[in-house]
Order: C-alpha cells, then sequence, then structure tokens
C-alpha cells in the first residue's frame, strides 16, 4: 500500500516537472523565428565611421525577432501605430549622429550612400537639397507593389541621420509617425 | 564418541534447537520498523520530486523574467528607434516646406 502510494506521488512530481518542462519550452518558443537581421544591413554597411568626432550617437539595430519582442510589449494586439509598425516591420536599422559644429563629416562620404539607392528598385519621394540640408526618402515596393522598405537619409550642419524600414509599412502609419513621434511639441515629458 | 557420550551430545543439540516463542511485540516492531522504512523512502522521493519541481518553476519565472527585460530592451529600442525616423520625416517635411529649399523632387 504504502509503496503504490509513494510510487502514485512520485509519477505526479514526474508528470508535473514534465509539464512545468513544456510550459517552459511553449514559453521559450518565438512567436515567430524568421530570422530577417539586420546585421546583414548592406545598405548601410559602414555608416558607423560617422559617429567619430560626433558628440552623439544613436545606433539601433532591431531584426525581426526583437520587433516581435517590442511588439508584444504593447499588449495583445499592439497600441495603435506603435504596435502596427512593429507588427508590420521585420527589421529597423537607425544611425543618427549630432556634432558639435558644421564640417565634422563630408557630405561626400554621405552621397557614396545616396548613390546607392539610385536604381536596385528604389525610387525617390523626396530629393530636398538646400544650402544647408540635404534629405532623401526613398521606398522599394514588393512583388505586390506595396512598400516594403523605406530609407531616409538626411544630412544636416550638424545632425546626420540614416534611417532603414523593412516590412509592411502603412503611409497612414509612416505620417502619424512624422507627427506622433517627431512633432516637438507632442513629445512627453518624463518626470 | 562413545554412545553416552553421543546421547549427551544430541540431547544438548535438541534442547539448543527447541523452538523459541519470539519476544513480545516483536512482530509488531518489525512490521513497523518496515513501515518506517517505506514512509522514509516515500518522503525522499517526494522531496525529490518538490525540489525538481520547485527548480522547474523557478527556471520558468527566472526565463519570464528575462523575456519580460529583452521586451522592455527591444521596446525601447523600438521607441527610440520610431522617435528618430518620426523627427527625421517631420524635419524633413518641415525643410521642404521651408523657404531656404532650392529644389525639390517629389515622384509618386
Amino acid at each position: 500500500m504504502g509503496r503504490i502510494r509513494s510510487t502514485g506521488i512520485v509519477s505526479a512530481g514526474l508528470v508535473l516537472i514534465f509539464l512545468t518542462a513544456a510550459f517552459a519550452q511553449a514559453q521559450n518558443a518565438s512567436p515567430n523565428q524568421k530570422q530577417d537581421s539586420v546585421q546583414g544591413d548592406r545598405l548601410f554597411a559602414g555608416t558607423e565611421s560617422f559617429a567619430k568626432g560626433a558628440i552623439k550617437s544613436t545606433e539601433v539595430n532591431l531584426d525581426k525577432n526583437m520587433l516581435a519582442m517590442a511588439g508584444k510589449s504593447f499588449g495583445p494586439g499592439g497600441q495603435g501605430t506603435k504596435g502596427a509598425l512593429a507588427d508590420g516591420l521585420d527589421a529597423v536599422l537607425v544611425r543618427e549622429y549630432e556634432y558639435a559644429k558644421p564640417g565634422q563629416y563630408k557630405m561626400a562620404d554621405v552621397q557614396k550612400y545616396i548613390d546607392r539607392l539610385n536604381g536596385g528598385g528604389w525610387f525617390h519621394m523626396v530629393r530636398e537639397r538646400s544650402a544647408t540640408e540635404n534629405t532623401d526618402v526613398c521606398f522599394r515596393g514588393g512583388d505586390d507593389g506595396e512598400p516594403r522598405e523605406m530609407v531616409v537619409i538626411s544630412a544636416q550642419p550638424t545632425q546626420l541621420t540614416f534611417v532603414h524600414l523593412k516590412g509592411r509599412l502603412s503611409m497612414s502609419d509612416l505620417s502619424k509617425l512624422s507627427h506622433n513621434f517627431g512633432s516637438p511639441q507632442l513629445k512627453t515629458r518624463s518626470h | 564418541m562413545d554412545q553416552p557420550e553421543m546421547d549427551e551430545f544430541e540431547h544438548r543439540l535438541a534442547a539448543e534447537l527447541r523452538p523459541v516463542s519470539a519476544p513480545d511485540g516483536f512482530t509488531a516492531r518489525v512490521l513497523a520498523r518496515q513501515r518506517r522504512g517505506r514512509v522514509r523512502r516515500a518522503r525522499a522521493w517526494l522531496a525529490a520530486a518538490v525540489l525538481l519541481w520547485v527548480l522547474s518553476v523557478g527556471a520558468v519565472v527566472n526565463r519570464q523574467h528575462r523575456r519580460h527585460a529583452q521586451q522592455q530592451a527591444a521596446r525601447q529600442q523600438f521607441d527610440l528607434a520610431m522617435q528618430v525616423t518620426g523627427r527625421t520625416l517631420y524635419q524633413a517635411e518641415q525643410a521642404i516646406r521651408g523657404m531656404d529649399v532650392t529644389s525639390i523632387e517629389v515622384q509618386q
């Protein structure tokens, strides 16, 4: 009788362990194991060299798995524009460098990256040239004709920005992005 | 060994081998000891199972905690990336509207 009872307890323990391990495995499984790494981003390879002399550098690399994790943090169904963007994007690469004074980088070096956007299915939606600033906004579509990639290169006297977004890009989300994330007066103040 | 010695030996042997009844409570003590051994083994198994279960739960909780931290880090990076992207698009829009723009090409 006692042996039967102890065997039952051990069996129950083993079942619990098995269930716990299965649960852990399920937790560990990524929602999307697709590896669409931005590490292999050739478009902006080498832009890190612009960090030399910069007083502030911002470099962000997000692949599909990271974006899935970010999307999850917005809760089920995403959180408005951010959630929708995180769910739709496959890769994000951002490089931003701020300089103390103008002339810290050569425009010719930036032009090399702009030249890469000539051809290859890219079309310039915006090519803005002024005495002090250059901005290029380019898109590349998928087979269905919808935009699947966006590149922004902004060269200002004391600020240089490279943005490369890959994935499903909704123009309305990008518009909201510009006005919600970019508009200075809408920035939230952290306490 | 002569006959009387033989008889004496057999007599002593028979005396030594006579059935002796167990002391009082002997059977009960043996059974109780056996029962205690089983209980001890069952407890040991239970303790091992509980320990393994606790370790497994701890591992799951730890994994979830790390996953949450990774999610938050990814979200911060994503927010930063979107902030830079949004600001750059906004600046581009403002620059296009500005007076110092010398040329603009907009293609559909």
